[in-house]
């Protein structure tokens, strides 16, 4: 394949996140699941707020522009 | 000065840096978007809005489900960028806005090992993808050159041209906004 360093560097990010993603669920002893995950982050109001402003631009970003 | 600053939102500095950061390569639509919501942050810091918190709302799949399609489907029917897309997004923004907004269940509980293993794993990945992204941003300035240093908005461009690829991108970027909100979580 013939991708540049930048395409090479989001491809193993998004690899290694698919691996840990699945891993959460099989192996919830070494890796949480992700959803619990997103469970504690999202516990407090001050970090949803945050997270959904960053959720909501990027959609503002690719889908208007 | 600890008087004043006291119980501001911790995520209010870096949101202010987005907007310098914006500002500085000439984004300011991006820095709008973020200034405003600064003042969003600001606003629930100092109570500028009484509002009455409601619990966490959960929603059955199907009504989520014909809200994604419909969305799509504005996104399918109408130009990148038209003034469909613009109202939809600007309909969401609120939407979404107030589905965060309720109330605080006590402090976090204790974290374990294993979840302090997750987060900084996750977290780590997070920060290489906006490192490499961001190293892509400056080459690409620097080199005048996008094709070696491809952005992630350079890459997906191509793939939101297409009806098709708006739509399906559409539906996966609602579909991350539901699980953020966690709106099927019944704990």
């Amino acid at each position: 394949m013939n991708l540049s360093i930048p395409e090479w560097e989001y491809l193993g990010v998004i690899l290694a996140g698919v691996v840990l993603w699945l891993l959460g669920r099989l192996r919830p002893d070494i890796v949480a699941p992700f959803g619990d995950l997103i469970a504690r982050i999202m516990h407090h109001r001050n970090t949803r707020l945050a997270v959904m402003i960053v959720w909501w631009w990027l959609g503002w970003h690719f889908f208007t522009y | 000065m600890k008087r004043l600053l006291a119980g501001m939102n911790p995520w209010l500095p870096p949101m202010i840096y987005v907007v310098i950061f914006h500002v500085m390569r000439g984004a300011y639509g991006d820095a709008a978007i973020f200034a405003v919501g600064s003042l969003v942050l600001i606003a629930d810091w100092k109570k500028w809005i009484q509002w009455a918190m409601p619990e966490r709302p959960i929603f059955g799949r199907l009504p989520v489900f014909i809200v994604i399609l419909v969305a799509s489907s504005v996104l399918f029917f109408s130009e990148r960028g038209g003034w469909q897309d613009v109202t939809l997004l600007l309909v969401l923004a609120p939407i979404s806005l107030s589905l965060v907004y309720y109330r605080d269940h006590g402090p976090k509980p204790s974290s374990t090992t294993v979840m302090n293993r997750t987060r900084w794993t996750w977290l780590t990945l997070a920060v290489i993808m906006c490192v490499s992204e961001l190293f892509a941003y400056i080459w690409a300035s620097a080199f005048k050159d996008d094709k070696t240093y491809p952005t992630i908005s350079i890459i997906v461009n191509p793939v939101l041209e297409s009806p098709y690829g708006r739509g399906i991108f559409l539906a996966l970027w609602m579909l991350i906004g539901v699980g953020l909100l966690q709106l099927w979580r019944k704990k």
